[in-house]
């Protein structure tokens, strides 16, 4: 709105309410709806014309596009309620939302009349700037995390990896146990039992006296006894395992 | 109209997140190697196989072996009812050479035991010499302790026994006094060889 003085009061100057309406000129009258009419279909104000008439010229306007809904671009009503949420939402305060709060309608008005964007400033034009919504900003906040998320992650197996690494101790005992377990896996899957395996005697003989020193002959009995009896259980189970998988066949002694 | 408080950035959250998943982690692992010192430890102590010596899988080679020594230990049983000491020590040396498997402990005893018989045979046959022979092959040849390895130190002390009474017969003290001193020795060997062996069983049971 003009601040200028000696610009007549809007009510005064409204040809529908003019107390002195029989004193206008009909021609002026006629002559000055025309170039309202003219300036609402999109003609530009004529320079030469008196001060006055151009201040009646503007104000009839005006009141003219207040009577109206605002018209205005769908491209630009979606811009200026886009920035209002980003205002409202996020808080920016950076220039274009100043610069849309104090976005003078007349300005826009001009602009729409116009059909132009030259009313609009450059600097806040939509198809210049990044009009981001809050779903493209909540994809970004997902993007800026994942790099965390997978630092975090090999930082954490980094450290699993290390307080579960074998010793060089447990390394060599495993080494020792896998070379016996091929040789137990060798045997058809026999069950771990002490009795299954080659061991000392001792236990199974006893101590010797001087007196039997040279009965080797009924202690070699009493171990190929012992031992026939385990040979004997592991092959039967060889074949009962064979003979439930595959059919294969094997000897029994 | 005072204009709403900028947002708080959402770099702290995702710090958060990540330190909230490391101290997770870490401490599962920490709790599953405690976990598996404590299996381990129960596992030496629980055993399932408790064995001292453990070899592989019983196999038939190492019955076939055992059959063959019996065989031979009968047949010299059966010559030994004729008297044919030099038939019975033959067959017995047939023993020594049976191809018992390398990490068989039973093999190891039965040579042990085959090398006492035939050791003692030719005591009674009369060969001394032989019989120290196959004695000490025996006993240079084993380290671990056992049974039979105290009974073949017996033997041997036996042996010496009888090489210190035959140099009695010959009057040489010094040789007899000499070889009663290694029969002594063989004999406390073959106590302290017994009793670690005793003492080793019983611990394990």
């Amino acid at each position: 709105m003009s601040t200028d003085d000696t610009r007549p009061d809007p009510d005064e100057t409204d040809p529908h309410s003019d107390p002195d309406e029989k004193t206008v000129d009909p021609h002026r009258a006629a002559s000055f709806a025309r170039l309202v009419d003219g300036l609402l279909d999109g003609a530009a104000i004529p320079p030469a014309l008196d001060a006055s008439d151009r201040a009646l010229l503007e104000t009839a306007t005006l009141i003219q596009s207040l009577g109206q809904d605002a018209l205005l671009e769908p491209e630009r009503s979606k811009w200026i309620v886009d920035r209002a949420l980003e205002e409202a939402l996020l808080g920016t305060s950076d220039a274009h939302s100043s610069k849309l709060a104090t976005l003078d309608l007349g300005t826009l008005e001009g602009a729409e009349a116009g059909g132009s964007n030259e009313a609009v400033p450059e600097e806040i034009e939509p198809e210049r700037t990044d009009v981001i919504r809050l779903s493209t900003r909540r994809a970004d906040r997902v993007l800026r995390t994942i790099p965390w998320v997978v630092a975090s992650v090999a930082v954490a197996a980094a450290i699993l990896l290390f307080v579960t690494r074998p010793s060089a101790d447990e390394q060599a005992k495993q080494a020792t146990e896998t070379a016996g377990a091929q040789r137990i896996a060798s045997a058809n899957e026999v069950q771990r039992h002490p009795h299954h395996f080659s061991r000392p005697t001792d236990r199974l003989v006893g101590e010797i006296s001087a007196d039997a020193a040279g009965n080797a002959s009924a202690r070699l009995d009493a171990i190929f006894s012992n031992r026939l009896a385990s040979f004997r259980e592991i092959r039967y189970r060889d074949i009962k395992l064979a003979g439930s998988s595959s059919g294969k066949q094997g000897r029994v002694q | 109209m005072q204009m709403p408080k900028k947002p708080q950035p959402r770099q702290p959250r995702a710090l958060i997140v990540a330190i909230t998943t490391i101290a997770t982690i870490a401490t599962i692992a920490i709790s599953c190697s405690m976990d598996r010192e404590d299996k381990e430890g129960a596992a030496t102590d629980q055993s399932v196989t408790n064995l001292t010596d453990p070899g592989a899988v019983i196999g038939e080679e190492l019955m076939v072996t055992l059959a063959q020594a019996k065989n031979f230990h009968h047949k010299a049983d059966v010559h030994l009812i004729d008297a044919e000491l030099t038939l019975a020590i033959a067959s017995l040396r047939k023993i020594l050479a049976l191809p018992f498997p390398a990490d068989a402990p039973e093999g190891v005893d039965v040579l042990l035991d085959a090398r006492a018989r035939v050791s003692k045979l030719l005591v009674t046959a009369g060969d001394l010499e032989e019989a120290m022979t196959i004695a000490n092959d025996g006993l240079a040849s084993n380290t671990r302790s056992s049974f039979f390895l105290a009974n073949l130190h017996t033997v041997r002390g036996h042996v010496w026994e009888d090489v210190g009474q035959r140099a009695d017969e010959s009057k040489d003290v010094k040789a007899g006094r000499e070889a009663r001193v290694n029969a002594i020795k063989d004999f406390d060997r073959a106590i302290e060889i017994n009793n670690a062996v005793l003492k080793r069983l019983a611990e394990s049971k």
